[in-house]
């Protein structure tokens, strides 16, 4: 909501200045949002009349003015403009003068002339988009005086953002009636009394309501021999100031009441309700209007409309009908200052997709006791701007008459809930100056009458709202609770602080990525391994079509940072991801939170020290094991799996026990085609849920005192044995073995085809004695044996 | 010849060549020459025997005292060799201490983790305990249950993403007050809690919005809670957080579910010059805040004459924006390398 300082004024004495009173209404909940000096962008421009006019000696085009402008002298200026003549007043930019938009008028040589000056239209000086001819100022206008302060530029304009629950400051009354309470000032209503005629507007209009639910009072005023015609500036300027398109005097009229109110009000030309009735009832299914926006509206039996007595000639509270516009050749106009439910505006609105300054108004509350008040204040201008006769009386439907509200106040709850004594000596005062009335009842309470503009205030809560915006918050001491039933962190919250250090020093960077999915991706992943059985969960509203669902996997997250980094020559990229995914399996719908990894690249470039090594799959195995041994996690197992992103053979899910933890594998080089990588991709998701639930405790083993023996065992087998089973049966079979290390894996040169070469180190270790060699021997005998018979295995070397 | 007369000459000759011994190899040689089983000071020794017993002691005592010196003054110019010797050792292992070290690769929190972890530390040391809630909610516990029936004006504060959801009301959580409800119908007072989370809003992505980004949520409810208790506990958090010669203001707002209601700024790092964070204010809002409404507390089962509490929240991207003078909001989910790794 924008308005004019000046505006302000006109309804409470302000003596600060308007910086200060921005301050002062943004600390008592009036938020100002901005603030600017409007003639800011004109200087040098001054009133003067023109004192004579001549032939430009050198073209037929132009004249020579000479202009007296009082205590600034007299001066000579070239002037193009036909609309003027000797005597006027006009706008003189004289030198060093600057117009908005940064034009400078300076001292100049026009066809041979000088011209001291300039003459200036309304559109160059931005009050209005007049740019016809000169602004003619009236006759007794002062001269040599600032033109911003008689045009109304020498003003500041205030911004404000209006909470959904203060209608009341909707208009510039309201405003400044907190200004009043805050500065202890009186409110002065602007001037409504109206001269009518003989004639009684009753007789002549006939008003009916059919939905007095949706339309609890209708109040209308009727007015003859209208004349239409623009504005005066100062009008067309505050409606400009406040975001309002001028129209017409009418129609201008209407929303400069509407903004000082907070009443909307419509004009109907009179003449075009046909049987001089107001209907106001719902729709019929189906029913059209052309509203004033120029559009076609398919109404339905929800939406309220003003009908006359066949057809709507409005939508009520959101807009008028085309068929019914005020026009310049409108001579008699209708009134309306009606009262509309909110809930029938906003569901009206929303339907439509159509909202307005009024509907805007309706839907946050307006006073029902205003809607009089409001037709008689654009009665009383109206009569004045438009030279209008206005009919006898208000016809004003009203079947039941609003009953103010009262609120027990208890100033010692105040008191308490605010954490300071505060007196009800001032509290009184606060509700006093805000238009409540205030009865005391005993030592503990008082009585509040809350009259109809607060729809606001409901309980005594809201009263001591009241209370602390006036006495200040910032006036209300600083203490802390005391605070009981602290349990810190719980256990996974804790955990998943640790994994996430774990991860970091490890190497990998943390990264969030949106909750959205593009379901287009869902026919590569939906259905296999983790992912069947698995349904999105879509938007119904998305901001974008490849938005519209929730992820159900954090992998395509991680695979667009990863393009997005590589296309920045971001390289090396070991990165990671804990967050939400979302999708309905068996009907249920589900929330999980995973653990996405992904590498590309390598864990670092070649530098005087290091050599370069491209991720592989290792790499990512690697990151996972870490994290399960870090949980304490032992029999963890890989099955293969056949997840269509991922490379047929480079990939495979995790468990421990029966419970998939999760898969990890090679991002499927079709996809790494498709997202354009000339590097490999690895990934992996974990559940981690299931991680934090599986974890296990460390639990002491003694340190052994006598010392290991070690033992290489080198193995040539076929090529397609996995390593895995060998170092199972090796762990099966032998005693004492404390560990096993896989230290060499050789394929190619110097073996037998299909066949592989693989070391192993075996750590012998007991508890209780120094290992005699003969006992280690017979250990490795064992091995050597089992993997011979199981997978023939044939020793190579030991 | 005399004996001493011997041994004095012997001395001589022996300072001499050991003084200017180039080599630990000739300074052995030379230990042989003197003292070796053959050498001068064991000749010397063996004549003593056929001396008088008067001169027997006199130059046995002799014998002995140069015996003595010449192994120290070999001994010493032994060690010198020795440690000049460890010296050009040593010189020869010079590293050059201006070449790049090994850093042990190490990832980085996000910024944003980063900083919920810094907020809700400070309310844990106050004693709160975190709550979570989970980012799909109903409309219930997304506005109902906050003093936002269906068609209040204030729904429009948060332009809300829906879900398509047959027979039930479901949408992205448009903040974390939710939570409040979740654990109030579950829990009697005391509560103190704090709730981190994603939250969402049909906006499009620009400088300063983002549909998908993070809150903090607050929550206080005892007997006796008072305004002036939310004032001291977010001047406290906003002096921890943002240091402590920061100033904090509290200004009336609107909120559904609270009321009164505040905005609370802290004073800007321009200290009240006015700059282009601050629009020229001198102040950053940074949290929205008041004492729960009772129709919420009516909503949750508790009496609301009994206790009173309050709660705040506030978004996270926006208190590491100002914190860490990050420009566009955008960045934190852009994720790009050379952001990340700043913090
Ligand atoms: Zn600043």
């Amino acid at each position: 909501m924008k308005i004019l300082f000046s505006w302000l004024k006109e309804f409470v004495e302000i003596e600060i200045s308007a910086e200060e009173l921005a301050e002062k209404l943004s600390l008592s909940g009036t938020a100002v949002e901005s603030l600017s000096y409007l003639g800011g962008d004109i200087r040098n421009v001054y009133t003067a009349r023109i004192v004579k006019i001549s032939p430009h000696p050198n073209t037929d085009q132009l004249f020579l003015c000479q202009m007296d402008a009082g205590s600034r002298g007299k001066m000579q200026v070239v002037c193009g403009a036909s609309n003027i003549k000797e005597g006027d007043i006009v706008p003189l930019a004289v030198t060093e003068a600057v117009l908005p938009g940064g034009i400078k008028i300076g001292r100049r040589e026009i066809r041979g002339v000088i011209s001291d000056g300039m003459l200036v239209s309304p559109a160059e000086l931005g009050i209005s988009e007049d740019s016809s001819g000169i602004m003619i100022l009236p006759s007794d206008t002062e001269v040599g005086i600032d033109i911003r302060k008689v045009v109304g530029m020498d003003d500041y304009l205030f911004e404000f953002e209006i909470m959904p629950n203060r209608s009341d400051c909707l208009g510039v009354i309201g405003i400044a009636r907190e200004i009043a309470a805050l500065l202890g000032k009186n409110l002065k209503l602007p001037p409504a009394e109206v001269q009518e005629t003989e004639e009684w507007a009753s007789e002549i209009v006939q008003v009916e309501i059919l939905s007095p639910n949706f339309c609890p009072r209708y109040s209308a005023r009727l007015l003859k021999e209208v004349k239409v015609r623009p504005s005066p500036y100062w009008l067309q300027f505050r409606l400009k100031a406040a975001g309002l398109r001028p129209i017409n005097n009418v129609v201008d009229v209407t929303n400069y009441v509407m903004l000082e109110t907070g009443q909307p009000l419509h004009a109907f030309d009179f003449s075009c309700i046909g049987g001089a009735k107001i209907v106001v009832r719902q729709a019929k299914d189906g029913e059209k209007i052309v509203a004033l926006d120029g559009r076609e509206y398919v109404l339905d039996n929800d939406t309220l409309v003003i009908a006359d007595e066949k057809e709507p000639v409005a939508i009520a509270g959101v807009m008028g009908g085309k068929n019914s516009e005020v026009n310049e050749n409108t001579t008699e106009v209708l009134l309306e200052s009606a009262h509309f439910s909110p809930i029938s505006i906003t569901k009206t609105s929303r339907r439509l997709s159509l909202s307005s300054e009024a509907s805007y108004r309706f839907e946050r509350g307006v006073s029902i006791e205003g809607t009089v008040y409001a037709a008689n204040r654009a009665a009383y201008l109206l009569a004045d701007l438009a030279s209008a006769k206005v009919c006898r009386g208000v016809v004003d439907f009203y079947p039941v008459p609003y009953q103010k509200r009262k609120i027990i106040f208890r100033p010692g709850r105040a008191s308490m809930v605010l954490g300071k004594k505060i007196s009800a000596e001032e509290m009184k005062r606060v509700f006093f100056s805000l238009g409540l009335q205030v009865e005391p009842k005993d030592e503990t309470y008082i009585e509040v009458t809350i009259p109809a503009f607060r729809p606001d205030l409901e309980r005594e809560i809201d009263l001591i709202e009241e209370v602390a915006r006036f006495h200040g918050y910032n006036e209300i001491p600083s203490t802390l609770p005391r605070i009981r039933g602290g349990r810190g962190l719980n256990s996974y919250q804790v955990w998943q602080r640790q994994l996430k250090e774990i991860l970091v020093g490890a190497g990998l960077m943390e990264v969030m990525n949106f909750s959205f999915f593009n379901p287009s991706l869902s026919k590569r992943l939906l259905g296999y391994g983790t992912f069947s059985g698995v349904e999105l969960v879509e938007i119904a509203n998305p901001i974008l079509i490849t938005e519209s669902a929730l992820r159900p996997t954090l992998i395509f997250g991680l695979i667009e940072t990863v393009k997005r980094n590589l296309s920045r020559n971001n390289e090396n990229l070991s990165l990671f991801e804990i967050g939400k995914v979302f999708f309905r399996k068996k009907g249920e719908r589900k929330e999980e939170e995973r653990l996405g990894i992904i590498l590309c690249g390598g864990w670092q470039e070649k530098d005087w020290a290091n050599d370069f090594r491209p991720f592989d799959f290792y790499d990512l195995k690697g990151v996972v094991e870490l994290i399960l041994k870090a949980n304490q996690l032992r029999k963890w197992k890989y099955k293969n799996s056949n997840y269509p992103f991922l490379h047929p053979f480079r990939q495979a899910e995790v468990y421990v026990g029966d419970r998939l933890l999760g898969f990890l594998g090679e991002l499927s080089p079709e996809l790494e085609e498709d997202f354009d990588f000339s590097n490999r991709v690895w990934l992996s998701e974990l559940d981690i849920q299931a991680i934090f639930e599986s974890r296990q405790t460390p639990y002491f083993k003694e340190i052994p005192r006598f010392p290991p023996a070690l033992f290489d065992l080198s193995f040539l087998v076929d090529k397609g044995i996995p390593v895995g089973d060998l170092l199972k049966t090796i762990e099966e079979t032998a005693d004492h073995l404390k560990k096993v290390i896989v230290f060499d894996v050789y394929e190619g040169r110097n073996l037998p085809e299909g066949k592989k070469s693989v070391a192993f180190r075996l750590y012998f270790q007991s508890a209780s004695k120094t290992l005699s060699d003969e006992m280690v021997g017979k250990e490795v005998e064992k091995v050597v044996h089992a993997l011979s018979s199981e997978f023939n295995a044939v020793l190579r070397k030991a | 010849m005399d004996l001493i007369f011997q041994l004095e000459k012997l001395k001589e000759e022996a300072l001499a060549l050991i003084s200017t011994a180039q080599s630990e190899k000739e300074l052995e040689d030379l230990r042989v020459k003197f003292l070796g089983r053959k050498g001068e000071i064991t000749m010397i020794l063996r004549q003593i025997g056929k001396l008088s017993a008067e001169k027997k002691p006199i130059v046995g005592a002799k014998a002995n005292e140069v015996r003595d010196w010449l192994e120290t003054l070999i001994e010493d110019r032994l060690l010198r060799f020795k440690r000049s010797s460890f010296e050009e050792k040593l010189k020869s292992e010079l590293v050059d201490i201006t070449l790049p070290g090994r850093i042990p690769r190490r990832g980085r929190k996000h910024l944003i983790t980063q900083t919920i972890e810094e907020i809700v530390d400070i309310f844990l040391s106050l004693g709160y305990w975190v709550a979570e809630g989970p980012e799909v909610e109903t409309d219930y516990h997304n506005f109902t249950a906050l003093n936002m029936p269906p068609h209040h004006p204030a729904r429009s504060l948060w332009d809300t993403l829906y879900l398509k959801s047959p027979g039930e009301d479901l949408l992205l959580r448009t903040h974390t007050s939710p939570v409040q409800i979740r654990v109030m119908q579950k829990e009697k007072p005391p509560i103190f809690i704090v709730v981190p989370g994603k939250v969402y809003r049909r906006d499009v992505a620009d400088s300063s919005h983002l549909p998908v980004f993070h809150q903090i949520e607050g929550l206080a409810v005892d007997e006796g809670i008072t305004f002036a208790d939310l004032k001291g506990t977010l001047e406290f958090f906003s002096q921890r957080m943002f240091g402590a010669d920061k100033r904090v203001r509290f200004r009336p707002s609107y909120f559904p579910f609270t009321e009164p209601s505040a905005e609370v700024d802290v004073s800007c790092f321009c200290e009240g010059e006015g700059c282009r964070v601050c629009k020229g204010s001198g102040w950053l809002e940074i949290l929205g805040a008041g004492m729960v409404d009772p129709n919420v507390f009516d909503e949750v089962g508790y009496n609301n004459e009994e206790y009173t509490g309050f709660a705040f929240g506030m978004g996270v991207e926006r208190i590491a924006m100002l914190k860490y003078g990050v420009s566009d909001i955008r960045l934190f989910f852009d994720n790009d390398l050379r952001f990340l790794e700043q913090f």
